[in-house]
């Protein structure tokens, strides 16, 4: 058995391993949006991830959560298991 | 009278429903001056004729006005940009042409992206909504009330009734020029998660109905009808039969009232 498994498994296709699901930090600019990714099981990315979100919090921007389709809900602190997050600038009337 | 002219006559107020008070043809009636409300034949020395128009011919009416001043606002616009387009070529000459090139392109794709993105973040129905009539409706977090978001970055916030009838403005977005759709994101995301924030940054203003909008536009040439001062016409909703009208129009019969005699003409 072992034999055989070592024979097949020569011609068996190694999987890639699956690439880290990266969450989404979106930025509103003049460009439309600007996107920043962050591994969530990445200790330094997450670091950096989360001085992002509190440098653009301390500026007045607002952070939304993707919760559902056309669902949504405002965050105040850094949240890791946020898959999508959406800046918003400062609203001011017209 | 005429055995002709009375058949005329009754005729008219069959079709019609009133008797028209002229000896011109038909024909030459679509050149004179017309109000919402009425006609008058302004004709130097002819005769003064004033017509009143059933609600249906005054909607009519309204409407072909409106098509041509819409027709006015494209033919405007292409005017001011041709305009601009020739000032920049005269005086800036190629090197402002490739930067507005690229200007223009990087402002296409900013649209592009931001409209993806508030497709992205839309609900289904919203998404729908959208797609069709270009706006989609937001129910307040704090009050429920119904929002109305139409495309645009300023003014296109609007508190609607439950017959989605435009009641008052809410002028507010995310500060910095932003693409429409980044705005139109912001807007709903504001109202759906902090409605009472958002609406006490934002600026009211009143909605003009069409409506509204044309009366008030219909007034400035009413006034004034190829330099000649024009006396303003009530505009007639509906005619009941056997009320004199406005300048002494003849009574429209009731229908059971009896056939009129020649000698009341």
């Amino acid at each position: 058995m072992a034999l055989f498994d070592l024979i097949t498994g020569f011609f068996r296709k190694i999987p890639a391993p699956a690439a880290p699901k990266l969450h989404r930090q979106l930025i509103m600019d003049h460009t439309g949006h600007s996107v920043e990714q962050f591994d969530p099981a990445d200790v330094v990315s997450l670091a950096e991830a989360e001085r992002r979100f509190k440098e653009l919090t301390g500026l007045g921007f607002i952070a939304a959560e993707r919760v559902g389709a056309g669902q949504s809900k405002r965050i105040g602190e850094f949240k890791p298991s946020a898959e999508e997050t959406l800046f918003i600038r400062p609203l001011v009337g017209g | 009278m005429p055995k002709w002219r009375r058949r005329l006559k009754a005729r008219q107020r069959r079709t019609h429903g009133f008797v028209l008070r002229t000896s011109l043809p038909a024909a030459s009636w679509r050149h004179f001056a017309s109000t919402d409300g009425a006609e008058i034949n302004l004709l130097p020395g002819g005769m003064n004729y004033v017509r009143e128009m059933m609600a249906t011919e005054v909607r009519a009416r309204q409407s072909e006005r409106l098509a041509e001043m819409e027709a006015c606002l494209v033919a405007d616009r292409a005017r001011i940009r041709l305009n601009r387009e020739i000032r920049d070529t005269f005086f800036y000459g190629n090197r402002l042409d490739r930067e507005a090139q690229v200007d223009r392109e990087a402002q296409v794709n900013a649209q592009q992206r931001a409209l993806d993105l508030l497709r992205k973040w839309l609900s289904p129905a919203q998404l729908k909504e959208f797609d069709e009539s270009r706006c989609f409706h937001v129910i307040g977090c704090d009050s429920g009330q119904r929002y109305l978001v139409t495309l645009g970055v300023v003014q296109n916030v609007f508190t609607v009734n439950e017959r989605d009838e435009k009641l008052i403005g809410h002028c507010f977005g995310p500060s910095g020029h932003l693409a429409a759709g980044d705005v139109m994101l912001a807007q709903k995301i504001a109202l759906e998660t902090m409605e009472t924030e958002a609406l006490r940054v934002a600026n009211t203003f009143m909605v003009t109905r069409p409506e509204d909008y044309l009366t008030l536009q219909d007034w400035s040439y009413r006034l004034h009808f190829r330099g000649m001062p024009v006396m303003p016409v009530r505009v007639v909703e509906r005619i009941e039969p056997g009320v004199t009208g406005p300048w002494g129009t003849p009574a429209i019969p009731a229908l059971d009232a009896p056939a009129p005699s020649s000698s009341a003409d």
